[in-house]
C-alpha cells in the first residue's frame, strides 16, 4: 500500500479520492487545494510520499509548473497526472510524470495505475 | 481640384465608412473598448476625408485654408486612433497615452495656423502622423509573442503589408513636402506623384479592412477555442466528481438490487457524458 499526496483545487474531487484510496489501503498523507501550497508542503516532507496524484488546472501556480519544482527538489518523486485538459499529456508525461489520466474517469482504472506504478 | 482627386477621396470615404461600419458590427458582437478607439478613428477619418472635398469647393482662401487645417488635424488623429485601435490587440493603451498624442495632434497645427505660421502647421501635422505611424507599426512586432500565440500566420502577412503601405505612404509624404506642396495635395493641375499618392492611400485603406477583418476572425475563433476547453474541462471535472460517488457507493455499501441498478445506470451515463466531453474538445 502506499502513501500518496493528493493535489487537486476541486474539494468535492479531493475528498472522495481520499476515502476511496483510504478504503482501498493507502495513506492520503497531505492533501493541497492549488500548486503553490503542494510545492510548500512538499518541502515540508520529512519522507517523500510514495505518489503524488495531481491535476493540472489550478489557481496560484499550475499543476505542470508545481510538478516541475517538486521534481526538481526530488526527482525520484512519482507524479501521476489527472486533469480534464487533454492537451498537457505530452508535457507532462516529458517533464517526468509517470502517468496522465484523463478526467472523467473511473476510480478503479486510478486504483489500477497506482498498483501498477508503486510495483515498478 | 482635379477629377482624380476628387474620386480618390470619394472612394477613401466609401473605405472608412466600411471600417466604421465593421468596427461597429464587431463592437456589438464582442464589446471590447479597442472598437470603440477604432470606431472613433474611422469616424475623424470620414469627416477628414469631407474637409479634404470641401477644401477644393471654396474660392474663399481663408474658408479653404481652415478647411485645409481641419483636414490635417482630422487626418492626424484619425490615423492615430486607427492605428491605436489595432494596437491594443497587443496591448492595453493608457488614458495618458490617447490624451498626449490627440492634444499633440490638435494643438501644435491649431497654435502654429492661429499664430499664422501655416506651412509650419501642416508639417507639424505630418510630423505626428510619422512619430505615430513609428511608434505603432514598431511595437506590434516587438510582441511577436502574441502573433504567434493568439493570432493566426496569415494576419500576421496582412499586419506586414499594411505597414508596408503606411510606410510608402510615408515616403510619399515626403516627396510631396519635399517639391513644396502642402500635405493636402488637393491640385487642380494632374501628376504622377497625385495618382501615385491617392492609388496607395486607397490600397493602404484596404488593407486596413482585410487584418482587421483577419484580426477579428481570430480573436472569434480564439474566443470559441476557450469556451471549448473551458467547458469542456467544467464539466469534465463535474463528471468527475459523479463518477467518483458512485464508485464509493458502490464500494462502500452492500447496496440492494434497485439501488445497485440505479448506480450503473448513472456510471453508464457518466461514461457517455465523458465520451461527449471527448466530441466537445475535438471540436475546430
Amino acid at each position: 500500500m502506499a502513501t500518496i499526496f493528493l493535489i487537486d483545487d476541486d474539494s468535492s474531487i479531493v475528498t472522495l479520492f481520499d476515502k476511496y484510496l483510504t478504503i482501498l489501503g493507502h495513506e492520503i498523507v497531505a492533501t493541497a487545494y492549488n500548486g503553490e501550497d503542494a510545492v510548500k508542503i512538499f518541502h515540508e516532507f520529512q519522507t517523500i510520499p510514495d505518489l503524488i496524484l495531481m491535476d493540472h488546472r489550478m489557481p496560484k501556480k499550475d499543476g505542470l509548473t508545481a510538478a516541475k519544482e517538486i521534481l526538481k527538489a526530488n526527482n525520484r518523486s512519482k507524479i501521476i497526472f489527472f486533469s480534464a485538459d487533454y492537451s498537457i499529456k505530452e508535457k507532462a508525461l516529458a517533464l517526468g510524470a509517470k502517468y496522465f489520466l484523463e478526467k472523467p474517469f473511473q476510480l478503479d482504472k486510478l486504483s489500477n495505475i497506482i498498483k501498477k506504478i508503486i510495483s515498478e | 481640384m482635379h477629377v482624380i482627386v476628387i474620386f480618390g477621396i470619394l472612394i477613401l470615404i466609401t473605405l472608412r465608412i466600411i471600417g466604421l461600419i465593421i468596427s461597429f458590427e464587431f463592437l456589438r458582437e464582442l464589446n471590447e473598448s479597442k472598437f470603440k478607439i477604432l470606431i472613433v478613428g474611422w469616424s475623424i477619418w470620414i469627416i477628414a476625408g469631407f474637409s479634404a472635398l470641401f477644401t477644393g469647393l471654396f474660392e474663399n482662401h481663408v474658408l479653404s485654408l481652415v478647411f485645409s487645417l481641419i483636414n490635417e488635424i482630422t487626418t492626424s488623429l484619425s490615423i492615430l486612433y486607427v492605428l491605436m485601435g489595432l494596437f491594443s490587440y497587443f496591448r492595453v493603451i493608457s488614458r495618458k497615452t490617447i490624451a498626449i498624442f490627440t492634444i499633440l495632434s490638435v494643438i501644435l497645427p491649431l497654435t502654429s495656423f492661429i499664430l499664422r505660421i501655416i506651412s509650419i502647421s501642416f508639417n507639424f501635422s505630418s510630423g505626428i502622423i510619422f512619430i505615430v505611424v513609428f511608434f505603432y507599426s514598431f511595437l506590434p512586432l516587438r510582441k511577436i509573442n502574441v502573433f504567434k500565440k493568439d493570432l493566426s500566420i496569415k494576419s500576421f502577412y496582412w499586419y506586414l503589408i499594411f505597414v508596408f503601405t503606411v510606410y510608402v505612404i510615408i515616403v510619399i509624404f515626403i516627396i510631396i513636402l519635399l517639391q513644396g506642396y502642402t500635405f493636402g495635395f488637393y491640385y487642380d493641375e494632374f501628376s504622377i506623384l497625385m495618382f501615385i499618392n491617392y492609388f496607395v492611400g486607397i490600397i493602404n485603406a484596404i488593407f486596413i479592412l482585410i487584418y482587421s477583418i483577419h484580426l477579428e476572425y481570430d480573436i472569434l475563433r480564439n474566443q470559441k477555442y476557450r469556451l471549448r476547453d473551458k467547458y469542456s474541462h467544467d464539466l469534465g471535472n463535474l463528471i468527475q466528481v459523479i463518477y467518483s460517488a458512485t464508485d464509493l457507493t458502490d464500494v462502500n455499501d452492500d447496496l440492494s438490487k434497485e439501488k445497485a441498478e440505479n448506480l450503473e445506470l448513472i456510471q453508464k451515463k457518466c461514461e457517455e457524458a465523458a465520451k461527449l466531453i471527448k466530441e466537445i474538445k475535438k471540436i475546430k
